[in-house]
């Protein structure tokens, strides 16, 4: 499964009035017209049929509600690749530069921003390669996208980079999240380290509802283990005392563990250390590699089959939960895990990263397992064998 | 094309490392065992603790890491694990922000029984003197409700109290009416052998949410053998009103304590076997304590620590396979020492605390209205010796009894953090300061720790567990299942 098409070119537009580069629009039924400004209208198969002829290959948009005629129209039309697009769903345009980016999805239940690609970190498995350069055009928009969220968002998450890099700018898009959204989850992918500062874990307490989490990444219990994959001198220590201040604030934290060739090597001390010294974390999400960005540069230092950590991991799921953590196990098939964890195996909410192999259709466990990443170039363990046990699979339901 | 830096990059530099404090102690096997000052602990070699001691470690050779995981190192110019340790101590000590939310009534000192290793030295029952008076029991009710613990436990002691259970009674409609007025959350336990019981009284506790705890030495033979009453049918009435209390109440709500005897050495099986049939959700394999009629009647002596620990050892692995086969059936003392070495929850067990939780744990309410610092306390008192007698409910209250210079001076000559040999000891995280225990045996609160049984079990029972922990992972996992 080929992950969905977020941005590309717009293949035709004509609007009226001047929008500024990305401006961002909010999708809306041709039937509910709700008017107003910043409301585009998807057309659905069967009036564009009758307004435009059938073509298959195009997704057609009007704008600002004017009315629709082939000579007076104000209209934009993009590849069907974008054939998905629904209502409550929000697009960045470039009208100057005829492109365009999808930001939220209203059938996805796992609508990540990008806040910045601006790092203090340079994972050795990074998927999003940070870059040094001005991006604070990206925070703008994410200024104009919050407003336009469908008021009841179950999900929202950020990501980076490192998102808190400006840390003004982005509390005043969780207190723009606040005040337009009632969100159920509000989900930061943080390394933390901005809160070794107490002042910034207060300000964030000041700014955040109960609803919010900081997801921060931890990769050993060891200072030069830690901060040389995430390839910055100082690095642990300093993510630490941001947990430690973000604890004292009250606020949500979860860890995140990636399991690659350097974590794996001391996985259960590294759980251990966690079971004791962070036991508080209200989540620990031991993550599968994801194939892509940094670690195929470095493939031979991060990639490790998942059947050589298999035991490790469950004695270590079973350290953490022994004290009382909720863990979860992300990105990993059931096929490469000891049958102990599988009932903390979580499916990706993103609906494009369960992607599946060939000879998984013949596996009993597939409506339940986790996948493969449909991104990247997915690197496969000596493991994966269909799952034929019934007594097993009553367990997953 | 990106640049990474490589592992030694980030290697901290020799003159960067420091020591934080531990502590270590040489194992019979000639390892020894290392302990932050949290009580993480793990074996090392001689060798390995020399290097340590030496900062001669490096990152990357294998014994940094263990060294740094445990916090016997840190990197000086870094502060996360001096402030990570700091935030866990006080987690640790939290009991000390809610003192006293225990508070035992001694109802009456009148037994039905005649055990020879009581530890409370019980009356017979035709002696009405010993019964707890109506206004003593309502001052100490009062008092109980002065600590400042949010929320408070009573436990109904004897003798049996089933045979004063009607001012047990009042007891319980008392403090019901003063916790809804003044918004202080209480429960109820009484310790009973359960002869008694009857209809009545169980509908009253299932109605109040009373919780029992009963005595069930093992099987039939053993136990009246341990219990003597008239008519010989001890095992017979404890283990029928158990299983009336399960089927008409639930499993959680009744408990059993079972006393070590010599006769209980060689069947350590057939005591398990007995709790796991009677579906009792564990077992404390407990020592007898050298208090009451146990001293009187050289009961106390007939056994030592390592037949003891013998008993125990065997009862452990017995219990441990029990486990495996998917019962979940702890052992509570082993439970106990696992919850401090693996988290830091307060503990609210009285012996395995530092300061003492004599007094600031629980205080004891005698039927004549005297009120002790422990349970034990009151039962040396019985003996003569007024060592732990704090004060009077008929004139002191809440305050002067937790203030009395009695009290204070006993709790700070024995805190472990600095009492001799306790500061030095490997275990002294996970221990507790025990001054009844020593005051018995030794006359003095702190005690030679040398001379101490209790310190010699402690050193026992916790490096056994340790080693469990760390090198024999399938019983590993089933300890670490005990501690929730």
């Amino acid at each position: 499964m080929k992950p969905l098409t977020l941005s590309g070119n717009i293949v035709d537009f004509k609007v009226n009035k001047k929008y500024q580069d990305n401006d961002v629009f909010r999708v809306f039924d041709m039937q509910s017209k709700h008017g107003g400004n910043k409301n585009i209208y998807l057309i659905t198969t069967e009036e564009s049929e009758n307004l435009w002829g059938d073509d298959e290959n195009k997704v057609y948009l009007y704008i600002d509600g004017l009315y629709i005629n082939k000579k007076n129209k104000n209209f934009i039309v993009l590849p069907k690749s974008f054939s998905y697009l629904s209502s409550g769903d929000a697009i960045a345009f470039n009208f100057s530069k005829k492109n365009l980016r999808v930001l939220f999805r209203e059938n996805s239940r796992h609508n990540y921003f990008l806040v910045t690609e601006n790092c203090n970190h340079y994972c050795l498995m990074c998927s999003q390669p940070p870059k040094n350069l001005d991006d604070s055009w990206v925070l703008n928009r994410l200024k104009k996208l919050i407003p336009l969220l469908p008021c009841k968002t179950d999900f929202i998450g950020f990501t980076g980079g490192e998102p808190f890099t400006n840390v003004d700018s982005f509390l005043e898009i969780i207190s723009l999240c606040n005040a337009h959204v009632q969100a159920n989850h509000i989900h930061v992918l943080s390394n933390g380290r901005y809160f070794k500062d107490r002042l910034i874990a207060e300000k964030l307490s000041k700014v955040a509802n109960k609803n919010l989490t900081i997801g921060i990444p931890l990769y050993s219990s060891v200072d030069w283990i830690h901060d040389y994959v995430v390839q910055s001198k100082g690095a642990l220590n300093e993510t630490m005392m941001g947990i430690l201040h973000l604890k004292e604030y009250g606020l949500n934290i979860e860890i995140r563990v990636v399991l690659n060739k350097i974590t794996t090597e001391r996985l259960e001390e590294t759980a251990l250390w966690i079971s004791k010294n962070l036991p508080f974390v209200n989540h620990v999400a031991l993550m599968g590699l994801e194939n892509t960005g940094f670690a195929l540069a470095n493939d031979d230092v991060v990639w490790i089959d998942p059947v050589e950590y298999k035991k490790a991991l469950s004695n270590s799921v079973n350290i953490l939960q022994s004290v009382g953590l909720s863990v979860s196990i992300y990105n990993l098939p059931f096929c490469v895990l000891d049958q102990s964890v599988w009932n903390i195996s979580r499916q990706s909410i993103a609906d494009w990263k369960n992607a599946y192999l060939p000879q998984c259709e013949t596996c009993q466990a597939k409506p339940y397992c986790a996948g493969f990443f449909s991104s990247g170039r997915p690197k496969l363990s000596s493991g994966i064998t269909p799952v034929k046990d019934s007594k097993v699979l009553e367990l997953l339901k | 094309m990106v640049k990474f830096l490589s592992q030694s990059d980030f290697f901290t530099q020799k003159e960067e490392l420091v020591l934080l404090p531990f502590r270590f102690e040489r194992m019979a096997d000639g390892r020894f065992i290392i302990s932050n000052l949290l009580g993480d602990m793990d074996f090392f070699t001689e060798d390995e603790l020399n290097k340590i001691v030496n900062k001669d470690i490096f990152p990357g050779d294998g014994l940094y890491e263990r060294a740094f995981s445990l916090q016997f190192i840190a990197n000086a110019p870094q502060e996360f694990q001096l402030q990570t340790l700091a935030a866990r101590l006080r987690s640790r000590l939290q009991f000390l922000q809610t003192p006293t939310p225990l508070h035992i009534f001694v109802v009456t000192l009148r037994c039905e029984h005649s055990c020879p290793y009581c530890q409370v030295s019980r009356r017979s029952c035709d002696k009405q003197l010993y019964d707890m008076p109506l206004e003593i029991a309502f001052k100490g009710v009062d008092v109980a409700f002065q600590t400042p613990s949010p929320a408070i436990k009573i436990e109904f002691q004897g003798g049996e109290p089933l045979l004063n259970f009607s001012l047990i009674k009042e007891i319980v409609l008392y403090s019901e009416r003063k916790s809804s007025e003044i918004k202080k959350y209480v429960s109820f336990v009484m310790t009973t052998n359960l002869a008694l019981m009857d209809d009545n009284i169980l509908s009253f506790c299932k109605h109040h949410n009373v919780h029992i705890s009963t005595s069930l030495d093992g099987p039939e033979s053993l136990h009246n053998k341990n219990r003597p009453r008239p008519g010989g049918n001890s095992y017979q009435l404890a283990k029928q009103n158990i299983q009336k209390i399960q089927k008409e109440w639930g499993n959680d709500y009744v408990s059993a304590l079972m006393t070590t005897t010599e006769a209980s050495l060689s069947d350590v099986k057939g005591i398990i076997d007995e709790y796991v049939n009677l579906n009792l959700g564990g077992i404390f394999l407990r020592p007898l304590s050298p208090y009451g009629f146990a001293i009187k009647t050289k009961y106390y002596k007939k056994y030592d620590d390592h037949e003891w620990f013998d008993f125990y050892k065997k009862g452990l692995s017995y219990i441990l396979d029990i486990n495996k086969k998917g019962k979940h059936f702890p052992e509570f003392y082993t439970a106990l020492i696992l919850k401090r070495l693996l988290t830091d929850i307060p503990t609210g067990y009285v012996d395995l605390r530092s300061p003492s939780g004599i007094g600031l744990g629980a205080l004891i309410y005698n039927y004549d209205g005297k009120v002790y610092a422990a349970d034990e306390g009151r039962m040396l008192a019985e003996m003569g010796d007024h060592e732990f007698l704090l004060g009077d409910i008929k004139k002191d209250d809440y305050f002067d009894i937790i203030l009395s210079e009695k009290l204070i001076s006993i709790i700070s000559k024995t805190l472990t953090q600095c009492a001799p040999q306790c500061k030095d000891c490997v275990f002294e995280p996970v221990c507790g300061a025990d001054p009844v225990y020593h005051y018995a045996t030794q006359k003095d609160v702190l005690g030679i720790k040398s001379l101490s049984k209790f310190c010699s079990r402690q050193k026992n029972v916790i490096s056994y567990i340790v080693n469990i922990l760390q090198n024999d992972p399938e019983d590993a996992k089933i300890l670490r299942s005990w501690i929730r």
